[in-house]
């Protein structure tokens, strides 16, 4: 489902005295089935571009297209958010937080629920988003309440996938999550988006954008400042962004500047590292 | 003298499955130890029973030589500070300059040095022009940062960090880090980091794995990560400097001493 940008603006507190400019003047075009990363420091707008794309934001300026859904600032309503929540789903920091049924298997039914599915229905739809992030049958009846962080997480995104959304937005997905947590977590998204599904990622982890995002947009102050594939944003990196480079590049970067000449769209491994170093000492 | 120690520490939810089980740990005065684990193996609770918000069922616990108990526990409290993971769940001022005010003012610290320590610290943790913004519009770093300024302006002489950078981008994180890092040289500070961030808890003083509530691992960082087949059956990441020494061992180039990534690129500088 491709969403489309046009010059938004969002002011927060709009015409009061602490009105502040979140978004200045996006311009972005995301295609349909992308694996895409949103980076940027803590207060960039990250967090506020993504909730223009289900509606739960409203441009101060500009529109968002979303497949056919057009949502704009105007007097009358924008008309079927109901449908569009449905096909962008959004999974917000700590999602666990909003868990609050006695069940894990009520708890996934909820969303359903609330789009009119029958108890019977619901519970189908559940247990296939359950299966989907890996949660078996075992768990339908335990509390939420009583699981470790990373599977607390799992039932959260499950809780999402029940309204089979096209897209799946995430804002820091793995924040809090300990090594074995994070690779479930980046598995299952891998696998969503091998089964279909657009996968858009906000995250301050380089690191994880290097290795599983296709493309990535860096926001700075509230403006697109990059877009791209991370390979080249990482190379191009400047200090204005205000980004940190992940360690691989770091390394790369001083190595270059000691003589060597290492080429950063070549390398995304320790391994690919040490083996272009290995071959440059050879030359050398 | 020690700042903690810990003896026997035993505790459970339920009263069945020990999550805290038979733990000892001591700490010295100016220490900054990383504990680290995976999800679940008791790190948060055990904070929460050196704070007293959580009572053990055996065993015992000392701060600054006292003996945790319910006489002593508020003595304990306000030379300790705490910051969590999520500090939604310790905001209670309407703005960022009454939320940082909040534990000076249940001190009953006079007006004008409740606001040069407000202002001081909300500098430090680059908060500054944020005093009158209400906490729940701030970004999750941001509250991280809010929170944390709160603590640091009591001064405590124990400082325990849950998870407490984990919203914050790389850069703020840093910045944070040497906040930290920064009042401990000048005050003497103590601090416990509770992370899963692995080259965070690589340049700690002291390194402590979890693993079902009990200790796996306690020792210099080197000491800690070096022990490849503890860390790899805990399922934690090794930090990136081993890594790299690893591959390059592939080839027959032994790195052994080096410990960041500058060292590493002058050794291969010069042997070139």
């Amino acid at each position: 489902m491709p969403i489309k940008v046009t010059g938004l603006t969002y002011i927060y507190g709009k015409k009061t005295p602490t009105a502040f400019k979140a978004l200045d003047d996006i311009n972005l075009e995301l295609n349909d089935h992308i694996f895409a990363a949103i980076v940027g420091e803590t207060g960039s707008g990250k967090s506020t571009l993504v909730q223009h794309f289900n509606g739960l934001l409203i441009p101060t300026e500009g529109t968002v297209l979303v497949d056919d859904f057009l949502i704009v600032n105007k007097k009358r309503k924008n008309k079927n958010m109901r449908d569009l929540r449905k096909k962008i789903g959004l999974v917000f920091q700590f999602p666990e937080y909003q868990l609050y049924e006695s069940t894990v298997i009520k708890d996934v039914m909820v969303g359903p629920k609330n789009f009119k599915a029958s108890d019977d229905e619901a519970r189908e739809i559940a247990q296939k988003a359950l299966a989907e992030v890996g949660i078996g049958e075992d768990f339908y009846e335990r509390s939420p309440f009583d699981l470790s962080g990373g599977e607390k997480r799992r039932i959260a995104i499950a809780g999402i996938l029940a309204l089979n959304p096209d897209v799946l937005v995430l804002d820091e997905p793995v924040a809090g999550l300990d090594p074995e947590g994070v690779e479930e977590i980046m598995g299952l998204l891998t696998r969503m988006y091998e089964a279909g599904k657009s996968i858009i990622l906000i995250s301050h982890n380089m690191d994880l954008v290097l290795q599983y995002a296709h493309e990535v947009y860096a926001l700075h102050q509230g403006k697109l400042i990059y877009e791209g594939t991370p390979k080249e944003l990482f190379s191009h990196i400047t200090d204005d962004m205000a980004l940190e480079i992940p360690t691989l590049y770091t390394m790369i970067n001083k190595l270059n500047e000691h003589g060597m000449h290492l080429d950063p769209l070549e390398v995304s491994t320790v391994e690919e590292l040490v083996s272009a170093i290995m071959k440059e000492r050879g030359l050398g | 003298m020690k700042a903690l120690e810990i003896s026997n520490l035993c505790f459970s939810y339920d009263g069945n499955k020990d999550v805290i089980s038979n733990l000892s740990l001591s700490i010295e005065e100016g220490e900054y130890v990383s504990i680290v684990g995976h999800n679940g193996s008791g790190k948060s609770t055990l904070s929460q029973l050196i704070i007293g918000l959580l009572e053990a069922e055996s065993g015992e616990i000392k701060v600054f030589d006292k003996l945790l108990n319910p006489d002593n526990v508020s003595e304990i409290r306000r030379q300790s500070g705490i910051v969590f993971q999520n500090p939604d769940n310790q905001f209670v001022g309407s703005t960022v300059e009454d939320d940082i005010a909040f534990g000076l003012e249940n001190r009953q610290i006079e007006y004008d040095e409740m606001h040069e320590l407000v202002n001081t610290f909300a500098t430090r943790v680059g908060m500054i022009d944020y005093l009158k913004t209400e906490p729940s519009s701030l970004s999750g770093g941001q509250k991280q940062r809010v929170a944390l300024a709160g603590v640091l302006a009591l001064k405590p002489k124990l400082l325990i960090l849950d998870e407490a950078t984990s919203m914050l981008d790389p850069r703020g994180k840093r910045e944070i880090l040497d906040l930290v890092r920064e009042v401990k040289e000048q005050n003497g500070l103590t601090v416990i980091s509770i992370t899963h961030d692995i080259e965070e808890a690589y340049i700690a003083d002291r390194v402590v794995v979890m693993d079902h509530g009990q200790i796996a691992l306690n020792g210099a960082p080197d000491e800690v990560f070096s022990n490849e087949s503890v860390i790899k059956t805990l399922k934690l990441d090794q930090p990136f400097i081993y890594k790299l020494k690893k591959e390059f061992s592939k080839y027959g180039v032994e790195l052994t001493s080096e410990r960041s990534v500058d060292e590493v690129v002058e050794t291969l500088c010069q042997s070139k």
